[in-house]
């Protein structure tokens, strides 16, 4: 290992703290793994189509630089640049070497992006994936009644957007916003002295955020301990980045919620970004992401205070992403779920006959869900005990319903 | 996504004419007997000599390329999670050099019943062409769903949908054919249908449900006789797919919704 390298591996330590906020950039092949940072975003190499590879690259850098500004407010986080060509940079490829050095609990999100221009107009589409180890990213509700316990896990799938159409003025100046995104200033103005940030596919190097002031972060650039500022709007406000790309949104939205479990005074930004993201995709067809979304807002909703309150929030979340996406079997479950905690503890919100109804509808369109199926044996153990939530289903009938679940979850495991 | 798809996007050659019905060209890659699920990809054809030299158009088969490459990376990953649950798989067949007519007429119940037989879930093939005064930019592809064809041969079913853009004449098309979910919707309907008939009920009732969700985001913005007709018929089929299987005592967890009624109304 080369001198540099050794310094680097300290200084990658020394981030480790729990309010470390740091970006990087490095290759593909080898990435940088922080070892305590809660959550660590990876924006891998833009895949653009003709002309656009040295535009492509020049636009991840300066939303590696948009990302990590966003996710400021959280502690704990990494957003890091990934450089290298596209065998290098596969997605299979950067899962795998970054999964690799994920320790326990510890969270990799990953964003790609393919690029396409056509005369004024940019075509961009953006998929993001979440990789954590031993991560129980899932929630569990007890119903009071002994052995019926209802849950349900947040989905592993990678996240596709619909494709974007940008209006190239926003890019006008991608070059020149790139080399200045690219800069170290000494104060926090684009008239003071700086310097550049090592570029190119073998650039290696991290820095760590101290403080920030408007749209600039000062930052401790590692290994050598120089501080300088960078700045984040570059290209264009981070507003008006977010407001053509919601997937940002949706990225520190998911960041906060990741982020929460160590700090849950994130919740409200985390909600926030969440929030907005759906406000702004409502007319996008992209349901799969806008379920997730909310899915995810129910996530921090259950985090944001006691049961007795959070649980009903959550639950109209979970609701909100089964109206989205009816067809996803994560949404119903997180919506049956929550539904048959709150009916056994207390007011239901919908009647005991749909209920059932729904959990049957449910499992008629996936029954494949060990999930599910297990959840339909909670409500039927709850409703054996609960006459309110039982509605007109027979005691005969639940017993039925059960002797064949008990034959079922063996083949379903 | 594999690195199969973009390197097969060269199969998106344009050719001229809008010939007439005559024998499809053979695809030796649908013929591999292979068992996986196939995504037929033929050529795309102009509609004119002066459609073929025009800017606009090829402009416009660029972005049908970017398009397709995403929505495929999409369909990949949703054949990639009923592969993990249901050891599917699900591959392009590149028809480099096989033009059918715009009409579809080459595909009769023999030919459907054949492609069916190869596993062909979907096969795709279009033409672009500039229409009106002033001239402007039009795309029209088509989608077959030979399994949807030959098993299920009803009039009303639409084992055809063509997909005409501009959707909204008053867009620009550039704004509306980034979006191929159709590719999508169609493949998983195509392997719905195949898996339904050979009584793969768990993945049949998967990959109608896939579909039905994919069909939602199709219908955002846009609305089609045929995809409405073909989102009755998702609904329908795997609504008597699952009574199928109940009445064949399929091991699993339909057994518990029997007493869960299909609406009566057929498509």
């Amino acid at each position: 290992m080369t001198r540099a390298r050794l310094a680097l591996a300290f200084w990658a330590l020394c981030l480790a703290a729990p309010s470390a906020r740091a970006g990087m950039r490095s290759p593909c092949t080898d990435p940088i793994v922080l070892p305590g940072a809660r959550v660590q975003v990876f924006i891998l190499p833009f895949v653009a189509a003709g002309e656009l590879d040295e535009r492509g690259r020049d636009f991840a850098s300066i939303l590696q630089r948009q990302v990590l500004f966003s996710a400021l407010k959280y502690r704990s986080i990494g957003v890091e640049e990934l450089t290298g060509d596209s065998h290098e940079c596969s997605s299979e490829r950067a899962y795998d070497a970054i999964g690799r050095r994920l320790s326990d609990e510890q969270v990799a999100l990953f964003m790609s992006v393919r690029l396409f221009q056509q005369g004024s107009v940019i075509y961009l589409q953006s998929t993001a994936m979440a990789l954590a180890k031993k991560l129980d990213d899932s929630a569990h509700w007890q119903t009071g009644i002994e052995g019926a316990r209802v849950g349900a896990t947040t989905p592993a799938e990678p996240v596709q957007f619909a494709p974007r159409a940008i209006p190239l003025e926003l890019f006008a100046n991608l070059r020149e916003s790139a080399v200045r995104a690219n800069r170290l200033y000494r104060e926090a103005s684009e008239s003071s002295e700086f310097r550049d940030l090592p570029r190119g596919p073998e650039a290696r190097f991290s820095f760590s955020v101290i403080d920030s002031e408007g749209s600039w972060m000062k930052v401790k650039l590692l290994p050598n301990g120089d501080t300088g500022w960078l700045s984040a709007s570059a290209l264009a406000s981070p507003e008006v980045v977010a407001s053509v790309l919601p997937e940002l949104r949706f990225v520190d939205g998911w960041v906060g919620y990741y982020a929460l479990r160590e700090s849950p005074e994130v919740a409200r930004d985390a909600s926030e970004s969440l929030e907005k993201y759906l406000q702004s995709s409502a007319k996008l067809a992209e349901s799969e992401a806008r379920s997730d979304a909310a899915i995810l807002l129910g996530n921090v909703a259950l985090r944001m205070g006691a049961a007795e309150k959070s649980l009903p929030a959550a639950r109209a979340y979970y609701a909100r992403a089964h109206e989205i996406s009816p067809d996803s079997t994560a949404a119903s479950n997180f919506y049956l779920a929550s539904t048959t905690a709150l009916c056994a503890k207390g007011p239901c919100p919908i009647s005991g006959d749909a209920l059932h109804k729904e959990y049957l509808e449910a499992i008629a369109r996936d029954p494949t869900s060990a999930e599910l199926v297990a959840n339909l044996e909670s409500y039927y153990t709850v409703a054996r005990a609960r006459k309110e939530i039982r509605g007109e289903l027979k005691p005969e009938r639940i017993d039925a319903q059960l002797k064949q679940i008990h034959e079922i979850k063996s083949q379903l495991r | 996504m594999t690195r199969q798809g973009p390197a097969l996007l060269v199969s998106l050659l344009l050719v001229l004419g809008a010939r007439p019905a005559t024998a499809l060209k053979n695809c030796p890659d649908v013929d591999s007997a292979d068992g996986d699920y196939k995504v037929a990809l033929d050529d795309f054809a102009y509609g004119s000599t002066q459609a073929q030299g025009n800017s606009d158009l090829a402009g416009l088969r660029a972005r049908v390329e970017f398009g397709f490459e995403g929505e495929f990376a999409n369909l990949k990953k949703r054949a990639k999670a009923l592969e993990r649950a249901l050891n599917v798989t699900l591959r392009i067949a590149n028809c480099s050099g096989r033009t059918p007519s715009l009409s579809g007429s080459e595909f009769d119940e023999a030919a459907a019943e054949t492609l069916s037989d190869k596993s062909v879930v979907v096969e795709m093939w279009g033409q672009l062409d500039l229409e009106g005064a002033p001239p402007v930019p039009t795309a029209r592809i088509n989608y077959l769903m030979p399994p949807v064809r030959h098993y299920a041969p009803n009039a009303d079913t639409p084992s055809l949908v063509r997909i005409e853009y501009p959707k909204d004449r008053a867009a620009p098309v550039g704004e509306q054919i980034d979006n191929l979910k159709e590719l999508t919707a169609f493949a998983l309907v195509g392997v719905a249908t195949k898996a339904a008939q050979a009584e793969k009920y768990d993945l049949a009732i998967s990959a109608y449900r896939e579909a039905h969700q994919v069909i939602q985001d199709v219908r955002v913005g846009a609305t089609n006789d045929s995809v409405a007709r073909l989102r009755k018929y998702v609904d329908h089929e795997a609504c008597q797919t699952r009574l199928r299987a109940i009445a064949a005592h399929y091991p699993g967890a339909l057994v518990l919704t029997e007493t869960l009624t299909c609406p009566t109304e057929v498509p």
